[in-house]
């Protein structure tokens, strides 16, 4: 039969059961990754369009992604995912997600191929070294950079070792960021502060400065108000909301820590 | 060495340590890093004539924008992470931690006025890659309004057969 009998052919099957869910594993892998709403949306429908779909009706917020689409034959199928939301930016993923979308868009590989490298994108994992070497570098540079000595940018540097050990060890046991950033920035903040008790002249306020600068969620409050301001009205709400709480819960857990110090010292 | 020069120069390794925490790599890296220089050095450059810090910190997030989208471009990837890697000089860490600092010495007016500091750098930023970002979608869509073909508003013909 013809597609325009309103009968799926072969090839709709494949796009329906193999094509679409891939598409839905590669926008919420993309999420993770650090891509804003708006690419995921615009990249998912010219993949859907490259593996011949009629029409495509992508609506991605943070935590959820609903995609119709419409096949040669006028049938439309819906599927939807939730998106797991903690999950580390991680550039080279995003960046080997672009470029395997921006190829099928070009020339579409087949169904399993495409699922087959997607898989090898989705599993690589990023580096330890490359995690600690990074928040332990941008905190001792935050340190200098407000006004530390070089002895404050080694004690920063220190901390940072634990900063980062907390988010590869403590935060995939914490059920949320809210829950995690206050009890880093608590454990971090007293670890700050009884160094400044125990050597003199250690600036604890740059220090604690430089771990603000490595937990505040800076990524999520510029995409959000940047998509306020686009016309993702939904997901800017969600986002600020979410990361303006974080934010309070980072403050919350070094204002206990120095209410803390203060009263032991 | 005078302030404002150590903290250009510590500018870049600040963002080279994000960088490297996005686990970017190669050429990528490094001249995502020196986002942070050009960013930090735009907003100490026009504060110098401009008053206060939303003014400054604007056109300083319209420069590292700016310098994102090539990039994003240099690197066909999105241009989000380039910039929020060349930002991170003018995220307001020193003013958040002041802010709390005053909330535990229970300083309110003094909470306030720091609180209100801290926002006006949250919501330049933002503005500035917004309006980046808003003169590219323009230019994106006059572009993908000159490749469609005519008639066609959303629902094309596939442009190939399902697979």
């Amino acid at each position: 039969m013809s597609p325009a009998d309103g009968c799926e052919t072969t090839g709709e099957e494949v796009l329906r059961r193999s094509v679409l869910p891939c598409l839905l594993d590669i926008g919420a892998a993309m999420l993770g990754a650090g891509a804003d709403v708006r690419h995921v949306e615009r990249m998912l429908d010219k993949l859907g369009r490259a593996y011949g779909a009629r029409r495509m009706d992508v609506f991605v917020i943070t935590t959820l992604m609903v995609v119709t689409i419409t096949l040669p034959s006028e049938r439309e199928h819906t599927l939807s995912r939730r998106v797991d939301s903690i999950a580390a930016t991680d550039y080279t993923k995003l960046q080997a997600l672009d470029r395997l979308c921006s190829g099928c868009c070009r020339e579409p590989l087949p169904a399993d191929e495409l699922h087959r490298r997607f898989r090898t994108i989705a599993d690589g994992r990023q580096g330890d070294g490359r995690l600690f070497a990074g928040g332990v570098l941008a905190i001792a540079a935050f340190a200098v950079f407000f006004g530390g000595s070089w002895v404050d940018a080694l004690a920063a540097a220190l901390v940072g070792v634990f900063v980062c050990y907390t988010m590869k060890c403590w935060r995939p046991f914490f059920p949320n960021y809210l829950i995690y950033n206050f009890t880093a920035a608590l454990a971090s903040g007293l670890i700050i502060g009884a160094a400044g008790l125990l050597v003199p002249g250690l600036q604890s306020s740059v220090i604690i400065i430089g771990v603000i600068m490595i937990l505040i969620p800076g990524i999520p409050i510029t995409n959000a108000i940047r998509d306020l301001i686009a016309g993702d009205t939904l997901t800017g709400i969600m986002r600020l909301v979410e990361s303006l709480l974080w934010a309070l819960a980072l403050a919350l857990g070094f204002v206990v820590a120095l209410m803390v110090v203060g009263w032991v010292g | 060495m005078d302030l404002q020069m150590l903290q250009l120069l510590m500018a870049v390794p600040a963002s080279l340590g994000f960088a490297l925490f996005f686990n970017m790599r190669g050429a990528a890296m490094v001249l995502a890093a020196l986002g942070g220089f050009i960013s930090w050095g735009v907003f100490l450059l026009v504060g110098h004539w401009l008053p206060g810090v939303a003014a400054p910190c604007f056109i300083a997030s319209v420069a590292a924008a700016l310098y994102a989208e090539l990039l994003a471009v240099r690197f066909r990837a999105p241009s989000s992470i380039f910039f929020i890697v060349g930002v991170i000089p003018l995220i307001p860490g020193r003013y958040l931690f002041d802010t709390m600092q005053a909330a535990v010495a229970a300083d309110w007016a003094q909470f306030w006025d720091l609180a209100s500091v801290t926002g006006q750098y949250a919501l330049a930023i933002a503005l500035g890659i917004s309006a980046v970002w808003a003169v590219r979608e323009v230019v994106r869509s006059l572009r993908e309004k000159k490749g469609r073909p005519e008639g066609c508003d959303g629902e094309c013909p596939p442009t190939s057969e399902p697979r």
